[in-house]
């Protein structure tokens, strides 16, 4: 089984915090806040696209509007399988970050 | 309206890159976050600033949508491959078959691409060859030797000339005691390195042929006399003269238009023999001149010909023959390469053969692809399912055409490299089918490379795009269901490709058992004298003082029957003289013989009678019926030709190759001073005769070289151009034929396959096996009758062409036609039959049960 990559995880778990409101713009402001890092149009939406290929966030399309060009907003939800890639994600962190490594890190 | 405004600011050619990139899927979404971003700055900071985000914008996001639609597409490639291989380790035999036409038919293609490559980049080395020329007259590229300094003085265009004089019998070289044979050696001015380029291994170029006695070698010519000591500074004898060696250069490639072995300096030939180098009457020179960067020929031409005009006086009272002499042309080098023969050239590429075999290249890549479309169609009957699932999985019919492009594609680059491993196989085979050895290096390089594989990309396009609009084409709800699609008996497009390769191969099976019959013809041909059992060989210069006594002593040889000299060397040799009888001049061969000649030969005499060895000397002559006739003498004996008398007539005989009719021909008397020897040995004991030569010869020369041929063996060398004819057709039918059965086989396992229902119910219905085979192979039958009407004419033509070659010619028999029709028409059979059969024998209930 596969494991999310690190652009994945993000973008991801971005959808879910914005629950809602997860389109293109407020993921990549999102994402920008969270990582400090200017995040370009492009490097949001690769990782979008694989996620959307791989069947872990699903899409909803919302009214044309003017100010996209006539274009439509498309809104990601993450669907139960990507949940359970987070979740997958998130036992592994769990697994590699125990508290003694944490410390023993910042006191070096 | 708000809107349209908004649209056009934003840039406009950024927007299109954005297009061009983005993956189909993501490419609204991303750009409608572009958009609105950059209204959203346009209204903040200006229609400047947000240009300029949208702009930078643009550039970063480059990279990541570039990887992401290249990723996506080669996800799809990937599939393709991977169901590619699939499928290839199901139906293992059919590729295997297709494989197999494919890689053949691209390593004859890449074999004959490499021989046409290489004529036509003739001469490469050498730099100038676009500012070479060189001088000769009409019909001859003989000059005399004084000229080249004489033309040189008076046009200061004439940078520099070069002159070669062939080395006549001089070939043979001593060193240490023992006789080396160098052919093709030239006396030579030391301008010929500046003029041509020579790769030099060792020595110095510059100054190599500045002195007298000099010669420089080839590195074959240098290891087979030295071996690994080091030539350099070491003495040759020829004829008695020293050489000394100053300079190895690498051998002259194949594809050059000057060929040979050893250069010797022209001082030398100014020593020994001063008359030949400075005499304005002997033609024996070829002259080649360099020019600056930018000439103009022809109007150097014109003033060469003022220049002879002004330079003679009295030219105008002069006869046509002797102007003729001395109206010189200008020969660009760069064409000499492919240019007619007029004698004693060096001279021997031949765009016939470029032609035929481009033609042939062409022919082989038509048929591989036609196999291969072929092949690919007949895997239909499996590959609809997969379509129709596919169909029904929601792909569209262009991304099933591109899937089978791709695979196209796939397996030509694959069978391109079979190919170049077969290549590098079999190319020794190859070089002595065409006997000529061909420099692969440049095959190496990644641009021929890059070239090849565009082209295999291409030729996997074309081949695969029939199939794939065929096969794209399936309804899913028909084939899933199974229903018999259309085309059961194959398309027409299909069967004219079939018909087109058996055309072609009929073609050249036709072509073959012509030139076949036409050497028969030349082998069982009268020539006029008996050509067996004649041996000849060539003596130095100090033996043809003493021939007299050579001939004597052979002739008490109990095996020898008869024993002349002459100056004829071999057929395709010529030498040819101005004649005057009255009034009329003509141009005729002629041959200096001794009065053993006739006899020798078997010629026999018409009118008249042979030569005399007391009392004739070299003012008696004999013509041929033919020379008679063209200067139409009534009683030629007695007759005075310029200052000899005619004493008898010969009857007509072959002296040259049955290309060319029998021409005018001159014997005459010479009793001493002939460099060639011919033997008529008996049938006995030829090896011992031979022996027993050498030992006479060694006795009266000791050291002489003996280097003997057999004068049948001597005409049979004049149609080498069309036994290697002759091997090719057979090859390359035997080939095509090949080809075009395994194509036939495809279609054969595809119609069957098709008509499995129908079989089963004739079966049923109680049609016996042998009826089911002849239904299925009348079909085939009728395509191969079809295309050998097709292509009787064309062979019919195009052979008849090739038969212009020769004077005399062998008749296309219609048995020709009818055995190559047979011939074709029982290998279609075969093929189809192991498919018929197996059809026919199958069980019905299994072929029912299908649904």
């Amino acid at each position: 089984m596969h494991l999310l990559s690190r652009a994945e995880e993000i973008i991801l778990m971005a959808i879910v915090n914005l629950k809602d409101n997860a389109y293109g713009i407020a993921i990549r402001s999102f994402v920008t806040k969270a990582t400090g890092i200017k995040w370009s149009i492009g490097a949001v939406y690769a990782p979008l696209h694989r996620l959307d290929e791989k069947g872990y966030v699903k899409t909803i399309k919302g009214e044309p509007i003017k100010e996209r060009g006539g274009r439509s907003k498309i809104y990601y939800q993450v669907t139960p399988e990507g949940k359970e890639a987070l979740l997958r994600l998130k036992n592994v962190n769990e697994n590699l970050w125990d508290k003694k490594t944490a410390l023993e890190l910042e006191k070096a | 309206m708000k809107n349209s405004t908004e649209r056009l600011k934003v840039p406009r050619i950024a927007c299109w890159i954005l297009q061009k990139t983005v993956s189909r899927k993501i490419r609204d979404r991303a750009l409608g976050d572009f958009d609105e971003i950059f209204w959203g700055q346009a209204e903040e900071n200006g229609l400047f600033r947000a240009k300029l985000w949208y702009w930078g914008q643009v550039l970063r996001s480059l990279p990541p949508f570039l990887y992401d639609s290249v990723y996506w597409r080669t996800s799809m490639l990937k599939n393709y491959f991977k169901i590619t291989l699939r499928n290839i380790q199901k139906n293992k035999l059919h590729y295997f078959i297709n494989m197999i036409g494919l890689s053949v038919g691209l390593a004859v293609f890449l074999f004959i691409a490499s021989y046409v490559l290489n004529e036509i980049n003739h001469d490469g080395q050498h730099a100038k060859k676009d500012r070479i020329y060189q001088i000769g007259t009409g019909d001859h590229n003989g000059t005399p030797g004084p000229m080249a300094q004489l033309f040189k003085d008076q046009f200061p265009e004439i940078l520099r000339s070069v002159r070669f004089r062939y080395n006549y019998g001089a070939g043979n070289f001593r060193y240490k005691g023992k006789n080396y044979k160098i052919e093709r050696s030239y006396f030579v001015d030391p301008s010929v390195f500046e003029v041509f380029f020579f790769q030099v291994l060792q020595g110095n170029l510059d100054t190599a042929l500045d002195a007298p006695f000099s010669v420089v070698l080839t590195k074959s010519e240098a290891e087979k006399i030295f071996g690994t000591t080091d030539p350099i500074e070491k003495i040759l004898s020829v004829e008695g003269q020293d050489l000394k060696v100053t300079a190895v250069i690498e051998d002259v490639p194949e594809n050059s238009a000057i060929q040979f072995h050893s250069l010797i300096s022209f001082k030398t030939l100014e020593r020994i023999s001063p008359n030949i180098a400075n005499n304005w009457g002997s033609f024996l020179f070829q002259t080649y001149f360099l020019f600056p960067e930018t000439h103009d020929a022809d109007e150097i031409e014109s003033r060469l010909a003022q220049f002879i005009t002004s330079k003679y006086a009295g030219y105008d009272t002069w006869p046509q023959s002797r102007k003729d002499q001395l109206a010189f042309i200008l020969r660009p080098f760069r064409s000499l390469y492919f240019d007619t023969d007029r004698g004693g050239s060096m001279l021997h590429g031949n765009i016939q053969n470029v032609y035929i075999f481009t033609a042939v290249a062409l022919f082989v890549l038509i048929i591989a692809i036609i196999n291969f479309i072929n092949l690919s169609m007949a895997t239909a009957s499996i590959r609809g399912r997969e379509v129709g699932m596919r169909k029904v999985l929601g792909s569209s019919r262009g991304q099933l055409l591109r899937q089978f492009l791709a695979e196209s594609v796939f397996l030509i680059l694959g069978a391109s490299f079979v190919a170049f491993v077969l290549v590098a196989l079999t190319k020794e085979n190859f070089f002595s089918l065409i006997g000529k050895q061909i420099d692969f290096g440049y095959m190496l390089s990644p641009f021929v490379f890059l070239v090849f594989l565009a082209a295999a990309v291409c030729m996997g396009l074309i081949s695969g795009l029939y199939p794939a609009l065929y096969l794209s084409s399936f309804q899913p709800a028909d084939v899933l269901q199974g229903k018999a699609r259309r085309g059961s008996r194959g398309s027409l497009f299909r069967r004219t490709l079939i018909i087109v390769q058996f055309t072609i191969s009929i073609v050249l099976i036709t072509g073959a058992f012509i030139v076949g019959s036409q050497l028969d013809f030349i082998r069982k041909r009268d020539l006029g004298f008996d050509k067996n059992r004649i041996l000849w060989f060539e003596v130095s210069d100090s033996l043809r003082k003493k021939t007299d006594v050579l001939k004597t002593r052979l002739k008490e040889h109990p095996w020898i029957e008869n024993v002349t000299t002459t100056n004829f060397t071999k057929p395709g040799v010529r030498s040819m003289w101005g004649r005057m009888w009255r009034d009329r001049q003509m141009d005729i061969d002629v041959f200096l013989v001794d009065p053993d000649y006739i006899d020798t030969l078997g010629l026999e005499i018409v009118e008249g009678r042979n030569f005399l060895s007391e009392g004739d000397r070299s003012r008696a002559c004999i013509l041929n019926e033919s020379a008679a006739r063209e200067f139409g003498m009534e009683s030629p004996v007695g007759e005075m030709l310029n200052r000899q008398t005619v004493v008898g007539i010969v009857k007509d005989f072959h002296f040259r190759s049955l290309h060319h009719d029998i021409g005018p021909l001159l014997l005459v008397y010479q009793q001493d001073a002939n460099p060639i020897v011919n033997v008529r040995i008996s049938a006995e004991n030829i090896r011992e005769t031979i022996a027993s030569i050498r030992r006479t010869l060694d006795e009266i020369a000791p050291g002489a070289p003996f280097e003997y041929h057999f004068f049948d063996e001597s005409f049979e060398a004049l149609y080498q151009r069309e036994q290697k004819f002759e091997k090719l057709f057979f090859f390359f039918s035997a080939f095509a034929i090949f080809i075009a059965c395994l194509g036939l086989f495809g279609l054969a396992s595809f119609m069957t396959g098709q008509r499995t229902k129908e079989i089963g119910i004739r079966k049923v219905m109680g049609a016996s096996a042998g009826n089911v085979i002849l239904l299925l192979s009348r079909e085939f039958t009728k395509w191969v009758v079809l295309s050998n009407i097709v292509a009787w004419p064309v062979a019919y033509f195009v052979m008849n062409r090739w038969l212009e070659n020769f004077a005399y010619r062998t008749r296309i028999g219609a048995w020709v036609f009818v055995v190559s029709g047979l011939v074709t028409l029982i290998i279609a059979l075969l093929t189809v039959s192991s498919k018929a059969i197996k059809a026919a024998l199958s069980n019905p209930a299994d072929s029912l049960r299908y649904e």
